[in-house]
């Protein structure tokens, strides 16, 4: 038994933990701050060890743990997030009554300098990244962070391809516009042109491809 | 305007990605070479896709964090071999009629062992953290300075002989409500097998220090057992107790370590120091 243990931890380490920067790299930019995503990372490690007998060891280990990582994402921290949502709601409403409540608005009256000081770049991609619907965050992290192909992302995120497509498609669009949002808010980006609200431009799009293909599809059968 | 053009947008996504079938990809590439539209629109979208990916690059995981997953993954073990063990005693034991009583007498020995949280010994305290496996506050080379910055300036981590044990990092935590150190040491044999020890440090005066009494070099050390850990105590002139735990380190293998350790080198040095005060 033991000599069993010892060589299923070394199959682990040698098959599992080498993709630890990339578990962190999709935790830290799944949850909101680096001490969850540590937590998530442990978590997500510590489960793969546990059903590590029922993993085929000739498939792809590390979409198969970023399965488990974003499986306990959504359904332990976002729930936990929620909980703790509302508690930050109270403590807002205090803080609110205290007077000390910062608002978005009250942000845009601060100079650009002074903004540029209190937000970092980076600070913006995360805001970005929490303003969206899980799915496109999750799509989005995925392929641009992880560098997983569409059909290795539908495996993970139980959908099938097209859907994967439109997440990404959307998400990408989102954040972008949500970028370009923040950098006019702090005054070093000038608007040229009204953004096009991201509904309206991404749902046409995203049949695009479909009939492009279907039409393809078509010809190919005549 | 062909359905290329109507389709550009999710088009130039998939062919970025590097996502297009093989016919697609041709008849896309073909169609560009004649578009200027569409060569522009690929263009900006690989920029974006560029920039945004450069915006999103995470940093590398922590070097504490693979320490505390190594930790995590141990106690796994620790757990699955304790789990093992007693389903083979339980095999063992469940045919006959001796099991009633031999049920019977471990409870009375479970609830002779179980007192109540206030009173709870040491050796238990210290193996229940041990197993925990909480995050260190830091690793190395820099445990030291960090332990006199924040426990105190006169504690510094046991040193043991031939460098058996090495310091991997540090933790404050609380014994008994006292404020305690606990270093995590890797423990290397002469036969080079790698072994996790723990110490922890606090305040020991008016503590009872449990186990056998063991007399090593002169200094009266106790030796106790908890749940499959080794413990080693200790308490120092000063009243400072040292608490040696060790799961995988064989009773005299700990022993060994603690007696070849520079604890009494500091006793002598404190015996002479005190007449001056």
């Amino acid at each position: 038994m033991l000599a069993r243990r010892r060589d299923q931890r070394r199959e682990f380490e040698q098959a599992a933990l080498v993709h630890l920067d990339a578990l962190y790299g999709a935790a830290y930019r799944l949850a909101r701050n680096p001490r969850d995503a540590e937590d998530l990372v442990q978590d997500t490690l510590l489960r793969a060890y546990r059903f590590w007998e029922t993993f085929e060891k000739d498939s792809n280990c590390k979409a198969w743990l970023l399965r488990i990582l974003t499986n306990t994402f959504i359904n332990e921290y976002q729930r936990k997030k929620r909980s703790r949502e509302v508690l930050d709601a109270a403590a807002a409403e205090q803080d609110a009554t205290d007077g000390v409540l910062h608002h978005v608005e009250a942000d845009t009256q601060k100079s650009p300098e002074r903004l540029l000081l209190d937000r970092s770049v980076s600070d913006d991609v995360q805001r970005a990244l929490d303003a969206l619907p899980d799915d496109f965050r999750t799509a989005v992290v995925l392929c641009d962070i992880e560098g997983l192909s569409y059909k290795e992302i539908a495996e993970v995120m139980d959908c099938p391809v097209g859907t994967v497509m439109s997440r990404l498609f959307r998400g990408r669009r989102l954040l972008g516009t949500a970028l370009k949002d923040f950098a006019v808010a702090a005054g070093y980006v000038k608007t040229d042109e009204p953004a096009p609200t991201p509904a309206a431009s991404t749902s046409a799009s995203t049949i695009d491809l479909a009939s492009y293909r279907a039409s393809k599809t078509r010809e190919g059968s005549r | 305007m062909t359905k290329h053009c109507d389709s550009i947008d999710s088009l130039a996504m998939t062919y970025l990605d590097g996502e297009l079938a093989d016919e697609e990809l041709r008849d896309f590439e073909l169609h560009m070479l004649g578009c200027a539209g569409c060569r522009g629109k690929v263009d900006g979208e690989a920029e974006t896709l560029a920039d945004l990916r450069r915006k999103l690059a995470p940093p590398p995981a922590p070097e504490l964090l693979r320490a505390r997953i190594a930790r995590a993954l141990d106690a796994e073990d620790r757990k699955a071999a304790r789990a093992d063990l007693r389903s083979r005693v339980g095999s063992w034991l469940l045919p006959g009629a001796a099991t009633v009583a031999a049920a019977a007498a471990l409870l009375v020995f479970v609830a002779m062992r179980t007192p109540d949280s206030a009173g709870e010994p040491v050796t238990r305290i210290a193996v229940r953290q041990h197993m925990r496996g909480a995050p260190l506050e830091v690793t190395g080379a820099a445990t030291t300075p960090w332990i006199q910055r924040h426990y105190s300036p006169e504690v510094e981590p046991p040193r043991f002989a031939d460098s058996a044990a090495r310091v991997a990092g540090a933790r404050l935590t609380d014994v008994m409500g006292r404020q305690a150190l606990q270093i995590f040491y890797d423990v290397t044999s002469r036969q080079g097998g790698h072994y996790g020890m723990q110490t922890f440090i606090f305040d020991g005066r008016g503590v009872q220090l449990e186990g056998q009494p063991l007399t090593v070099g002169g200094r009266d050390l106790r030796i106790d057992e908890y749940d499959g850990y080794r413990v080693v105590l200790f308490r120092d002139v000063d009243g400072l107790a040292y608490v040696f735990t060790s799961d995988d380190l064989s009773r005299d293998q700990l022993v060994d370590l603690v007696g070849n350790s520079n604890l009494v080198m500091r006793v002598q040095e404190r015996w002479v120091r005190t007449p001056r005060q």
